[in-house]
């Protein structure tokens, strides 16, 4: 039994941050000041998916879990972080094989991936909202029946998707008859990927891990950040814990993600 | 913190939030509505809107000071910590009472738990029953009574306020609707008509019990020094009572928030449970 330190994996959100196509922004106002009612409240209006933030099979699944139905055995528990960001550039894929050559992972593991890509986020280091959105990396479609395999509830990204851009709105018909953002995006995989593309990313790949890890009650989250990227967090052993508000009925909702590292 | 975390279980110590959870006196409650449907946009999303004072909730400084802290600023290691969780209803404390250091210095001498300087102190009224989403609790035991559980619970006093200073408190937890009793805030206008069965139960007038330069004492008084609260604390915390235990307070990382919603939990080791 050693000390426990803690890390803050999940990225500060509010009006400023960026938010899913076709959805609507987080807005925060004050509606009481302290002049006048003596203390400060604000109202929040918002859509659950931006900022660090846990999707429940809800969303995708007619009568799926809900936030509240997720129990807290699954949301905190042994796991590790993956470090990938080494050999990951835009748009770029990632194996099963290319996890597990870096680090063990074990059934019904918390897996979170860190891909460098959160860096890219409204308050990452460097921030830059097209290629945080349009050009981040996702998983080989092999990703789905290895992590179903390892029996994994709970897995993470420090993207704003766990599917790659073409196996979403952003590849296929963002911007359509406007500013056809989905041509960009996939006339950079047709470079990247060649005569290859096609079968990466087939038609029926639409959101390929929600739809077919929802069903398995295998859910993640999205937009984690804030201290991912610290060397010591990875490719090794902890604890990671994921905590959203108990939001009953939620299709999904903001989280904080935790990691708890025991030292010697 | 010392702990071993791979024996730990996490039990949940917050109350669900959704349409039916009233917010505190004057805020407004949530609005929860579908704005994308699996059928039509291939995925189901939601949206809401709310006061942030439902449910389980964390104040920042912010929600009382001009430039306090806001509740991104908070650092996860205030946020994990040993908690001394004292149940008061073993002293009889029930409506409209005022609990004070006494009632907490007599619980150290009962359990022979020392809260110590650093620690967070979780105060189990018993409310947490009539609070209409209170999810954990045996339904037998399930009391929904809103006003009771907003207008009645027991609170304490400026002399307690001064003690959770003296005696170094990180921050605090209530199982009912504010951390502060109902006559010393905005209650005691709004529910006006209650004031003399509550000055019925001490048998002395509200000017002497809570003075109006106390008004919303445990939040004017704390905040300066960084001791927050949670407010609708519940959940299972009736498995945890006069203990000393690892807590975690989770709200989400609002960036300018003067109050969160959060996921409040015990850690504890699984032979203890």
């Amino acid at each position: 039994m050693g000390k426990v330190k803690l890390y803050d994996l999940s990225q500060p959100l509010n009006q400023e941050v960026s938010f899913w196509p076709f959805y609507p922004p987080f807005e925060v106002k004050y509606i009481k000041r302290k002049a006048e009612h003596g203390v400060n409240a604000q109202y929040i209006m918002t859509s659950n998916h931006m900022g660090t933030h846990l999707d429940a099979p809800r969303h995708f699944i007619t009568g799926g879990k809900t936030i509240d139905q997720i129990p807290l055995d699954w949301l905190y528990g042994p796991g590790v972080i993956v470090d990938l960001s080494d050999v990951l550039d835009e748009l770029d894929i990632f194996t099963p094989e290319m996890i597990e050559q870096r680090v063990e992972v074990r059934e019904g593991d918390i897996l979170f991936i860190h891909t460098g890509w959160h860096r890219y986020a409204q308050f990452g280091e460097e921030p830059d909202e097209e290629k945080y959105l349009l050009r981040h990396p996702g998983p080989h479609p092999s990703i789905v029946d290895w992590l179903i395999a390892k029996k994994i509830k709970i897995w993470g990204v420090d993207m704003v998707s766990t599917d790659h851009p073409m196996n979403l709105p952003i590849g296929r018909f963002l911007g359509r008859s406007g500013l056809e953002q989905w041509k960009r995006v996939r006339a950079i995989c047709e470079r990247k990927f060649g005569d290859k593309l096609a079968e990466l990313f087939p038609e029926e790949h639409y959101q390929l891990t929600h739809n077919a890890l929802f069903p398995h009650d295998c859910i993640h989250v999205e937009n984690l950040g804030g201290e991912i990227g610290r060397k010591e967090l990875h490719n090794r052993r902890l604890t990671l814990g994921v905590f959203p508000w108990l939001f009953k009925g939620g299709e999904a909702a903001f989280c904080r993600a935790v990691a708890f590292v025991e030292e010697e | 913190m010392v702990v071993d975390l791979a024996r730990c279980r996490v039990l949940d110590l917050s109350q669900d939030w959704d349409i039916h959870t009233p917010g505190f006196a004057l805020y407004e409650g949530p609005t929860v509505k579908w704005i994308k449907r699996v059928a039509f946009e291939r995925a189901g999303g939601q949206w809401i809107s709310s006061t942030l004072h439902v449910g389980t909730h964390l104040d920042a400084p912010l929600h009382f000071i001009t430039g306090g802290e806001d509740i991104a600023s908070i650092p996860l290691d205030k946020l994990v910590g040993w908690a001394c969780i004292v149940d008061l209803t073993r002293y009889g404390i029930g409506d409209y009472d005022i609990y004070g250091p006494e009632h907490f210095e007599q619980w150290e001498r009962d359990t022979g738990i020392r809260i110590q300087p650093g620690d967070i102190l979780v105060i189990h009224t018993g409310y947490h029953h009539y609070y209409p989403s209170d999810w954990a609790t045996d339904p037998s035991l399930r009391q929904p009574d809103e006003t009771r559980y907003f207008i009645k619970h027991p609170g304490p006093t400026r002399a307690f306020a001064e003690w959770v200073l003296e005696r170094q408190i990180s921050w605090l937890a209530v199982d009912c609707a504010s951390a502060d009793h109902p006559f010393n805030t905005v209650i005691r206008k709004i529910r006006a008509d209650l004031v003399p069965e509550f000055e019925a139960k001490h048998g002395k007038p509200i000017s002497e019990l809570l003075p109006d330069s106390d008004y919303q004492v445990m939040h004017f008084a704390l905040f300066p020094h960084g001791v927050i609260h949670i407010e609708n604390a519940g959940g299972e915390i009736d498995k945890v009572l006069d203990r000393r235990v690892m807590v975690g307070c989770f709200p989400w990382r609002f960036k300018g928030g003067e109050a969160a919603f959060c996921r409040f939990v015990a850690f504890v080791p699984e032979d203890e449970l």
